[in-house]
């Protein structure tokens, strides 16, 4: 440590810029820490609200206590329905307030509700205003909401009046908490309770929602987006390793001739050593002292911003110890290795070669020194600046490194970018319908016939169902629909047999072929299929015949979706059952409006890693340019003006700059593919990789734009001092 | 050897004025009041102390003294590397204390030439590369490998002349670094101590080498140690504690 602090004394800047450069790469590798901090933050929320393990909707029973379910620690029921109002739909819940025990409503405002009285979300009225649904006043008492419906509009009343409202015999929410929180046994569950149901002749509406150990039913919905923000924490990590090690190395090379200096004086070798590896442990030390608070506030930020942008909820404050104490590892371990192996060469270098030339060896001393020297390729400046490059080839692979990672990392960061807006375009793509009109609440409450004669309108079912441990979409459809395109990449569209078309990708990734079974639960149970096609749908669904969907979901003759490739005003019929309303021009926006978040995030992760990489090169080029001073000193003394002396700089940085390019936007396309590769075999989709190929020319221009200022720079630094002034240290 | 093969004259951008030694009266270099200060405040050292100095063209002044007496700081001065914290110096018709940092450079390169106990030749060029960078930048374009060549020629170096520094002895390195000053033909050569880093030998060759250059009318102000060399001057400037003191001896 007093090595360390008297460094500090005797060359401020320099040292100051390394340990805040070594904080910032600590603190960029925060940005891994995303995904563990979103989802601490919901696990705190969900212990908060006591969320429901199980959460499903059954047609109405009277009471839960009809129900026969093993191992659980409390079942609660409650009426759910939404209801059209001239302000949208909203959603109506009746709760037995004294006796809630699962997702738990409190108040942020006011009190529970009465009898008469409401609790409603933020934002859908006042204390003390009187909402009206279905003829039935109520005055709002309260306001406030659990972490379950935070996105949603909701009226919470007393379980009558939810009734009397929505017109609910009785319950048809069910909510459940186990002994056993694991996911298996939320699947007997699941099990226990369709059959209970349907011994009394009722059944489940929709494939209940199973929320296993302790985690948020949010948790599902965020984990593409933080894992994809997570990852690219491996790309800060790389900037930040190079970082590291090239700041290390720096730093005790640039002491040889101090070294050299103590053994001649008699100074040991091992005790030498032991100093320089302190010193860079300590400068190492501190930036991450710096950089873990740093990096706790990056993934604290980056969190908050995703979660209140996708699911409305603020959380609370986290640290994830495990990255942290990673990075903090990461920062003492690796310093520690490089630091090794330089002090070793420092200490192990020749006296004589040590103490002779103040600016390390001398060019010349090996044998490509000299091949260069006999190759007069291009002017003077052109060879001083090639030379320049081999001589302190370690100091220029440095730069080039940076530079490439930093290069790579906007690329990468760019190619996700434009990987998403293609997925998602793709996403849509095969889809034909303009206009869709989808029932809000589970089961499927439209009879098909509604659909008419109309050919621009037709009937569905989209359900949601669960495959392996996947989360489906499990799509009933005409054979013939002209909703979606229906030519398979493989096998055969549907022909009204009992067969399913999947989506390629996922089933490339789970082993499904054409011609094997596959097992879908449904809200009826599980049902069991042959795959007859696969199609280019990105995300997980699953097609079959809308005649033998609706019969494996009892519901014959039942749908819950009409698709128009008209206006949504094509679709005039009279609705039994509240829907939503959305084109796929509206849903096009919301994906650009998403993405421009995502976006957003990304730029500023990649900024924070091209930050670290230009503090990199800038502090690999200061010292390069400091052990050079006498070099550049002499070229003023003999006539160099600032402009020559910018020219030598830019003629030996510039091509470094455009090697680093290229070279980082290779990197940086195998780095999109790993990324995207990654994230497409842990999340079973397919999105495929779109390259950023116009980041890559800006991205050059970027690094040559660093570099020249860099030269400019130092020119100007140069031309400052005056020449005796800087060698008179060297006469 | 005649002095021709040291001109680059081939497309040169320079004018040179003609040599005549019967000029020799005419002013090269004129301080006044030249002070230097190192430091600032309490550590504030003046190196060079209210020196009067005029230089006549082709005149070779040797500066001796006492270390630390301020002869290097003043060398600096004179050759331009360096500003004085206050007085003036008009050099070859120029106020050089005013002139701004690339005018300066510029000045240096046509009029000036360095050299140095340490040589400080470009360590990454060749011997040749390094007189030839010296032409470049002081606006040769055209024949500068042959006048570099030639230079390199006449400090006796002609078989060396694609070695790198790193390969020469300090006698040859001392020796490409007055062909690298000479070959731009300046007025004003300032050489401090030259010959430092040499052993004796050597020292008093090379020595004789720089001297060769009086022939051509090159001014040349050189710092020494060496009571021997300094008496080879037409007149040598004592300094003592940054002040120039009486007692110049003609030769
Ligand atoms: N760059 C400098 N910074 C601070 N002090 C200096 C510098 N150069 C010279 N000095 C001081 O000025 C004084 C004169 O030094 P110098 O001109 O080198 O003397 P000499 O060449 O006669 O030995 C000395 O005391 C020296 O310490
Ligand atoms: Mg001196």
């Amino acid at each position: 440590m007093s090595s360390l602090t008297r460094s500090i004394r005797r060359a401020p800047a320099r040292i100051i810029a390394s340990i805040m450069a070594i904080a910032l790469a600590v603190g960029a590798i925060g940005v891994f820490a995303v995904p563990s901090v979103a989802a601490h933050s919901l696990r705190e929320l969900a212990l908060d609200d006591h969320i429901a393990h199980v959460a499903a909707d059954t047609t109405p029973i009277a009471s839960v206590d009809q129900l026969d379910l093993d191992g659980v620690e409390v079942v609660e029921g409650r009426v759910s329905r939404s209801i059209a109002t001239p302000e949208g739909l909203v959603r109506v819940i009746g709760i037995d307030f004294p006796n809630q025990t699962i997702n738990i409503v409190e108040p942020d405002l006011g009190e529970l509700p009465g009898i008469g009285q409401a609790l409603v979300s933020e934002g859908l009225a006042e204390i003390g205003d009187t909402v009206t649904l279905a003829d039935t006043p109520l005055e709002v008492v309260g306001v406030g909401n659990t972490t379950w419906w935070a996105t949603d509009d909701v009226v919470y009343t007393q379980l009558a009046d939810a009734e009397a409202i929505t017109g609910v015999d009785g319950v048809n929410r069910v909510l459940v908490r186990m002994v056993d929180p694991r996911s298996e046994s939320l699947d007997t569950a699941v099990e226990d309770l369709r059959h209970s149901l349907n011994a009394s002749g009722e059944r489940l509406e929709s494939f209940p929602i199973t929320v296993p150990d302790g985690r948020h039913p949010i948790e599902q919905d965020l984990i593409q987006t933080s894992t994809m923000i997570g990852l690219l924490g491996v790309v800060a990590g790389i900037v930040a390793l190079t970082l590291l090690a090239s700041t290390t190395n720096t730093l005790i090379t640039e002491r040889t001739r101090e070294v050299a200096i103590m053994r001649s004086l008699g100074g040991v070798r091992r005790p030498l050593r032991r100093r320089l590896r302190g010193l860079a442990l300590g400068i190492a030390g501190a930036g991450a002292l710096i950089g873990i608070p740093l990096g706790i506030l990056v993934a604290n930020v980056v969190a908050r911003v995703v979660l209140t942008r996708f699911t409305g909820i603020t959380p609370a404050f986290a640290v994830s110890w495990t990255v942290m104490g990673a990075s903090l590892a990461f920062a003492l371990i690796g310093a520690r290795l490089v630091a090794g192996r330089a002090a070793r060469r420092v200490t192990r270098t020749p006296l004589a070669e040590a103490l002779r030339d103040r600016e390390g060896s001398p060019f010349g001393g090996r044998w490509s020194d000299r091949v260069l020297a006999r190759m007069p390729t291009g002017g003077l400046f052109e060879r001083m600046a090639l030379r320049a490059g081999a001589h302190r080839r370690a100091r220029t692979i440095g730069v080039m490194v940076q530079l490439t990672a930093g290069v790579a990392a906007v690329v990468t960061v760019a190619s996700l970018g434009t990987s998403i807006a293609a997925f998602d375009e793709a996403e849509l793509e095969p889809w034909n319908w303009q206009s869709s009109v989808q029932a809000v609440d589970a089961g499927l409450p439209f009879d098909a016939a509604l659909a008419g004669g109309d050919d621009s309108i037709e009937a569905a079912i989209v359900e949601v169902g669960e495959v392996g441990d996947w989360e489906v979409l499990v799509f009933g459809l005409s054979p013939d629909t002209i909703m979606l395109d229906n030519d398979v990449r493989e096998g055969r569209w549907l022909d009204g047999s009992r067969g399913v078309v999947v989506s390629a990708g996922f089933a490339a990734n789970q082993g499904i072929n054409v011609g094997s079974d596959v097992d879908i639960a449904l809200a009826s149970g599980v049902e069991r299929y042959r795959v007859q096609g696969l199609h280019r749908s990105r995300s997980l669904d699953f097609y079959i015949p809308i005649d033998v969907l609706a019969a494996d979901l009892d519901s014959e003759g039942q749908v819950n979706t009409f698709w128009t490739t008209g206006s949504p005003d094509q679709i005039d019929m009279v609705l039994p059952a509240a829907a939503d309303l959305i084109t796929i021009d509206e849903l096009q926006a919301e994906n650009v409006e998403a993405r421009a978040v995502i976006a957003k995030i990304f730029w500023v992760i990649g900024l924070i890693i091209v930050g670290v990489s230009v503090l990199g090169v800038s502090s690999a080029m200061a010292v390069n340019l400091y052990e050079r001073r006498h070099e550049l000193a002499a070229f003023q003394a003999i006539g160099g003006t600032k402009a020559q002396m910018r020219r030598v700089l830019m003629t030996e940085l510039v091509p470094q700059a455009l090697v680093a390019s290229a070279v980082g936007a290779v990197a940086g396309w195998y780095g999109s593919i790993a990324i995207i590769g990654f994230f497409e075999s842990v999340n079973a989709v397919e999105i495929g990789t779109v390259f950023a190929t116009s980041m890559v020319p800006m991205a050059t221009v970027a690094a040559v734009a660093v570099v020249a200022l860099i030269a400019a720079t130092a020119a100007r630094r140069a031309a400052k001092r005056p020449v005796a002034v800087v060698l008179r240290g060297a006469a | 050897m005649s002095s021709e093969t040291l001109i680059p004259t081939a497309g040169s951008t320079l004018e040179f004025e003609p040599f005549q030694f019967q000029q020799a009266t005419e002013i090269m270099l004129e301080a006044r009041d030249l002070t230097r200060v190192w430091g600032k405040g309490a550590a504030a050292q003046t190196a060079v102390d209210r020196v009067d100095l005029t230089i006549h063209r082709g005149e070779t002044v040797a500066l001796v003294g006492p270390s630390g007496s301020g002869k290097s700081t003043l060398g600096g001065l004179l050759a331009g590397i360096d500003r004085p914290t206050s007085g003036s110096m008009v050099a070859a018709g120029t106020r050089v204390d005013q002139l701004n940092d690339d005018d300066l450079a510029r000045w240096r390169g046509l009029h000036v030439g360095v050299i140095f106990q340490d040589y400080h030749l470009l360590p990454t060029l060749t011997a040749s590369e390094n007189v030839e960078l010296a032409l470049k930048l002081n606006g040769h374009r055209r024949g500068r490998r042959r006048a570099a060549e030639a230079a390199l020629r006449e400090v006796g170096l002609a078989g060396k002349t694609h070695r790198l520094p790193s390969q020469l002895s300090g006698g040859e390195q001392q020796r490409v670094a007055i062909a690298r000053a000479v070959a731009v033909r300046p007025e004003l050569l300032v050489a401090d101590e030259p010959t430092g880093s040499l052993d004796q030998a050597t020292g008093h060759a090379v020595f004789a080498q720089l001297m060769g250059l009086r022939q051509r009318g090159t001014t040349i102000v050189f710092i020494t140690h060496d009571d021997e060399l300094a008496a080879g001057a037409d007149r040598i400037v004592h300094m003592v504690d940054g002040r120039v003191v009486p007692g110049a001896v003609a030769s």
